[in-house]
């Protein structure tokens, strides 16, 4: 088995749970059997000015193949994210970052 | 790494909550600002070396007390640590440990306002693992 590294920026901004998503390779020419991801770092912070917290999320999915517009085409490895930074209200527009790195596992 | 045959494992969620003191009456009056958790994994194989990546996190502030007022508070510090027992490399057990820390300033005890409690935290954290395979014997 062999590794292949990939980083990726998954980007976020909004109110309420942010979901983000990229491509990170190509299905037929990757030769990955299957792939995971880890976070590299990441930011979450409020658009306008400081409130309190009541939780913070960050994660990412383990990367899967879709179609690379999700209806219908070549199959894509995509790589997909979470980031939330919410107060007691979640009225709160945020914005920030998650780094991603991909280990496309080869036979 | 030398070449060995690798592994990339997915962990079982930590979920994860911190200890919550209670009165006489089971009134929860003080939480912990971290909690943390320990689980031991076993491959089929023995493994030469390891590494853990975290893959993502969630914590919350838990206001057992009076969760219709302030279920938010001030962040001071947010904390992951991710770590794997080195004494176990060589054989077929990882053991991992996972700390989630979630303080404001009220964590100070002696900055404490007269009705200021530390409030305890729950959530979960994901991680991989990679693994190195020891070569096998002979």
């Amino acid at each position: 088995m062999t590794l292949d590294f990939v980083e990726t920026t998954l980007e976020f901004e909004g109110q309420g749970r942010q979901t983000a998503q990229n491509i990170v390779g190509n299905v037929e020419t990757s030769g990955w059997v299957t792939a995971e991801a880890a976070i590299k770092g990441f930011e979450a912070k409020y658009t306008d000015t400081d409130h309190h917290v009541k939780k913070i999320q960050a994660s990412v999915d383990t990367p899967f193949q879709a179609p690379k517009n999700f209806t219908s085409g070549p199959l894509a490895w995509w790589v997909k994210g979470y980031l939330h930074i919410r107060d007691k209200n979640d009225d709160d527009k945020f914005k920030g970052w998650i780094k991603v790195q991909v280990i496309g596992v080869k036979e | 790494m030398s070449g060995n045959e690798l592994g990339l494992l997915s962990v079982p969620r930590f979920e994860l909550e911190s200890q919550n003191y209670t009165d006489a009456d089971g009134d929860v009056i003080q939480g912990e600002i971290a909690a943390g958790a320990t689980t031991i994994l076993t491959l089929d194989r023995p493994y030469q070396h390891a590494a853990v990546l975290l893959k993502g996190f969630q914590v919350a502030y838990h206001y057992p007390w009076d969760s219709s007022y302030k279920a938010d508070a001030h962040v001071r510090e947010l904390r992951i640590k991710l770590d794997l027992d080195e004494e176990d490399f060589g054989g077929h057990d990882v053991t991992l440990s996972v700390r989630l820390t979630l303080e404001d300033h009220q964590s100070d005890l002696d900055k404490q306002s007269a009705d200021g409690r530390i409030m305890p935290i729950e959530g979960w954290v994901d991680a991989v693992l990679l693994v190195e395979y020891r070569e096998p014997d002979g």
